[in-house]
């Protein structure tokens, strides 16, 4: 879908007190000599205000060439610290990085690769109460988080102030990109109306990407985002672009504006920002989990029972490859396996049963409970507490 | 596979649900995408619970739920995902 420009007069004229300098003539050469784009296009580009949600996969690649191509003033939502486990993918931090605030270590590279590029910082988490102010500055909101309430809460302010939302997504090997723009075609509730139940889809923390990914959704979240700002070309507005890295494949899907939509249909029901954790049944799930809780060891009573020649038998139900990453010495009965293999394992038994961080454990336990097993306890925080507060030899993954 | 399957594309969540990424699936000549569904879970049965989270698809298009599938369509099942 073609649009106008995001930026500029209503007639197209862009403000011409942003002349470029000489610098930025020299600098923006490769723009200026395609007519596409031109010293028209490259004022647009600087007068644009975009505002990324994250500065994590998604945000790196994407605020860097947005800084590269000229945005004016790139304003950035990121209230988390930079951790070893980023650098495989957000490449906006480098490894003297880790530990510092990924709002400081994002401005640092933004500056670095252009210092004509306003910052703009939001060191904060995105919620109901600050999201309308934080965005209506911005030309075009940019969403690079990395859970469904803020994506939910992303998309409902661009609805209720009319702007675009340039929406990418990773998983494993996949990615998606879009741009909701309820003005001009369907909203992400128009594509999924209802979020899932909490668990059902992993996210990266849980499931793994591939480092690469962000770099090419971002970068299409990218292209998109330049495209509004020049009013250039086709528009992901109402396609929804799929990308496959290991069939190395692009598809897309066309989109349709959902009419019954709560939020962008023709009797919107949701005119102002709700409790997005609530909707995604976020509390609902961790009250149930504890209501249905199973028995609890902690690491430190685990290893004193270890320690003190309690017959405690500690069984881990990681995958294989996890099991090669690194292990405390107990058997491995991956999940998956266990409901088969349950006969290996002797009933009248203390079990502890540990995984990565206690999730799948927790599974477990109600499995064995559910076949009998009296003594069964499910290790809190996993392999990583183990890691962080017993054996740092074993390594953190 | 007989002439009367319906090519499934499977994403995300639900390819790894299923084990495939692609899966062949019979259907009457007037079927729904519901009747597709019914279908599909009855060879994948750990595809169930995402019933009510996908996005479906037909031959590139956003489709409702009560849409029509013939023979030779391409379907697409679409979880939501929420990395970044």
């Amino acid at each position: 879908m073609q649009i106008d420009s995001v930026v500029g007069t209503p007639n197209g004229e862009v403000n011409l007190s942003n002349d470029l300098s000489n610098e930025e003539i020299a600098r923006y050469s490769r723009h200026l000599i395609m007519p596409e784009v031109a010293l028209d296009g490259q004022k647009k580009l600087k007068s644009a205000k975009v505002l990324t949600i994250g500065a994590g996969g998604l945000g790196a690649p994407l605020a860097m060439y947005l800084a590269a191509a000229g945005v004016g003033t790139i304003g950035i939502v990121d209230f988390d610290v930079v951790d070893e486990s980023n650098l495989q993918r957000q490449i906006i931090h480098g490894t003297k990085d880790v530990g510092r605030k990924k709002m400081e270590s994002a401005r640092d590279t933004i500056k670095d690769i252009n210092p004509n590029v306003e910052v703009i910082e939001f060191e904060e988490a995105l919620s109901s109460e600050n999201a309308l102010d934080i965005f209506k500055d911005f030309d075009i909101i940019v969403d690079g988080t990395d859970n469904f309430p803020t994506r939910y809460l992303v998309n409902d302010a661009c609805v209720l102030l009319g702007k675009p939302n340039v929406y990418g997504s990773i998983f494993r090997f996949e990615g998606q990109a879009s741009v909701f723009w309820a003005e001009h075609g369907p909203c992400y509730r128009c594509l999924y109306p209802e979020p899932p139940p909490p668990g059902l889809v992993p996210s990266c923390a849980e499931g793994g990407v591939l480092g690469i990914l962000p770099g090419a959704i971002g970068v299409v979240q990218a292209t998109e985002t330049v495209k509004l700002i020049l009013g250039a070309g086709d528009s992901l507005v109402g396609r929804l672009m799929l990308y496959d890295a290991l069939g190395m494949s692009f598809r897309e899907m066309k989109l349709r504006k959902d009419p019954d939509c709560p939020v962008c249909g023709e009797n919107p029901t949701v005119t102002e920002l709700i409790d997005y954790e609530e909707f995604c049944g976020i509390p609902q799930a961790a009250a149930a989990e504890k209501e249905n809780g199973v028995p609890e060891i902690t690491v430190s009573e685990l290893k004193s029972k270890m320690e003190n020649g309690s017959n405690t038998y500690v069984l881990d139900v990681r995958e294989p490859h996890e099991y090669e990453v690194a292990n405390i010495g107990v058997p491995l009965i991956p999940l998956g396996e266990l409901p088969d293999r349950m006969s290996e394992l002797n009933q009248n038994d203390e079990i502890a049963v540990h995984c990565k961080t206690g999730g799948r454990s927790a599974k477990a336990v109600k499995l064995l409970q559910d076949a009998g097993f009296a003594n069964v306890y499910n290790v809190k925080g996993g392999i990583t507490a183990w890691s962080e507060e017993i054996d740092a030899r074993v390594p953190k993954y | 596979m007989s002439g009367k399957s319906v090519k499934v594309l499977l994403f995300g969540a639900a390819a790894d649900l299923a084990g495939e990424r692609e899966i062949e699936v019979n259907v009457g000549d007037d079927s729904s995408l519901d009747e597709l569904w019914e279908a599909a879970i009855r060879e994948y049965p750990r595809l169930s619970p995402m019933h009510g989270t996908l996005a479906f698809g037909i031959n590139g298009e956003y489709a409702e739920r009560n849409a029509k599938v013939s023979p030779g369509d391409e379907v697409a099942f679409l979880p939501p995902v929420s990395g970044g």
